[in-house]
């Protein structure tokens, strides 16, 4: 058996533990941090960049001359937004003329929970293009509107809260102008009445949406 | 770990803690859809368990005994850490593509660490070597099952490698034929661990069929 320990001898390998314990953490963190701080701005230049990329497929460029992303303003409407949180609006001007808002919008009810979509909407009220950013429906479903050459979200194009009526907005099986996909009623209905609502605030707040504060 | 010449996948199964391989294919499975995002996963695998062996060796003397696993476990978290926010900046279509499974590499790379644990005397370089094999196997793996879940569901090779990896993979890129929605089975989840009992399967046969040397090790 070892020898019996002295509190004085217990208290020094108490201490060492701790003293080494720290001082590994905070080598580890003091490492994150500095990776962090090296690599931030090309992690926001990335996300800026990624997200201008997915506007530019709906609004292009050249129909613009501002920075749209930093453009933008903030609203709440979880009625018609599809969440709580405050939902970006995006707003496309060229000559200081407003030409198009991208609102990035919530469709809450999809299969697999909310759908985040881009909805590009020109001045007058015609939806330029639809994008899905983020969604959590079952893999393959969403080929529909992720793959190349996938036109489903097209359908959208040139629509407007009266082209269709209001009944036209859903999707063939209940009536509706739009066609489903490959078996799924349920994530193009969600996407349908997500478009829908956002044309219907675009319409209520078009005034405030292309306001300079 | 004690025979050398053992396949890394052997040595894997061989552990005695059962939910730790299981957790090193998470992000095995769930990311190696395609070919290049296999690739893309092994690499970064790689790094993290060469850096992690390399680190943890280097800091070993300054080390009390006890406190040797919570180092071990530091180091390889933090490296994973490291590495993620470098490929956020970096190489942003592959992180955007592993995605969670990113953080769940960390896993994966204290299993291939592990050995290293165990073995008291070694030298920088044997043990590097160990991760690199380790790896190879890994690699492998996940090779093997990107090809075939990519050709299945796909019906290309690499088809995503240009934005993984630039545009110098271009000609790498194969079509092999045109599917509309592919087999989608390949492609999803369960296509993984189909995929994944078929290779365990041959590999077994294999391992029974072969004459090799170290038989009775297994």
């Amino acid at each position: 058996m070892a020898k019996p320990e002295y509190p004085l001898q217990r208290l020094t390998r108490y201490s060492k533990v701790l003293v080494t314990v720290t001082m590994v953490a905070s080598l580890a963190i003091a490492a994150i941090y500095l990776t962090w701080r090296v690599t931030n701005e090309h992690i926001e230049h990335n996300e800026h960049a990624w997200l201008e990329a997915q506007i530019n497929t709906l609004v292009p460029a050249t129909s613009r001359d501002n920075d749209l992303l930093a453009d933008k303003i903030s609203v709440v409407a979880p009625e018609l937004l599809g969440t709580e949180i405050p939902v970006n609006i995006y707003r496309a001007r060229r000559n200081g003329l407003p030409v198009a808002a991208v609102i990035n919008c919530i469709a809450p009810d999809g299969y697999g929970g909310p759908i985040e979509l881009l909805i590009a909407i020109s001045y007058n009220g015609e939806v330029l293009g639809v994008h899905v950013l983020a969604h959590h429906e079952t893999p393959g479903i969403g080929d529909a509107f992720e793959l190349p050459g996938s036109h489903w979200l097209d359908s959208f194009k040139g629509r407007s809260l009266h082209k269709p009526e209001a009944r036209g907005w859903n999707v063939r099986k209940d009536g509706g102008d739009f066609e489903q996909f490959t078996s799924a009623t349920i994530t193009p209905r969600a996407i349908i009445k997500a478009v829908q609502r956002a044309l219907d605030y675009y319409q209520q707040h078009r005034d405030q949406v292309f306001a300079t504060s | 770990m004690n025979a050398p010449t053992t396949p890394s996948l052997a040595i894997t199964w061989q552990q005695p803690t059962f939910l730790l391989p299981l957790f090193c294919l998470c992000p095995l499975l769930a990311a190696a859809n395609s070919l290049a995002m296999a690739l893309g996963l092994s690499i970064v695998l790689c790094i993290a368990t060469v850096s992690t062996m390399v680190l943890t060796f280097l800091i070993r003397p300054l080390i009390p005994n006890t406190l040797q696993t919570f180092a071990w476990l530091m180091i390889s978290s933090a490296v994973i850490a490291i590495l993620e926010l470098l490929l956020h900046a970096w190489n942003y279509p592959l992180f955007r593509g592993l995605g969670l499974f990113l953080p769940l590499c960390v896993v994966a790379c204290l299993l291939i660490t592990r050995p290293q644990m165990q073995l008291e005397q070694s030298s920088l370089s044997t043990l590097a070597w160990r991760a690199l094999k380790m790896n190879g196997g890994f690699t492998f793996a996940a090779l093997i099952l990107g090809t075939a879940r990519e050709l299945i569901g796909h019906g290309t090779l690499f088809y995503d490698a240009v934005a993984i990896f630039g545009n110098s993979w271009q000609s790498l890129s194969l079509t092999l034929f045109r599917s509309d929605m592919g087999f989608l089975l390949a492609v999803l989840a369960p296509g993984a661990f189909i995929g994944f009992g078929i290779g365990v399967a041959i590999y077994n046969w294999l391992w029974i069929h072969l004459p090799l040397k170290n038989h009775d090790n297994a």
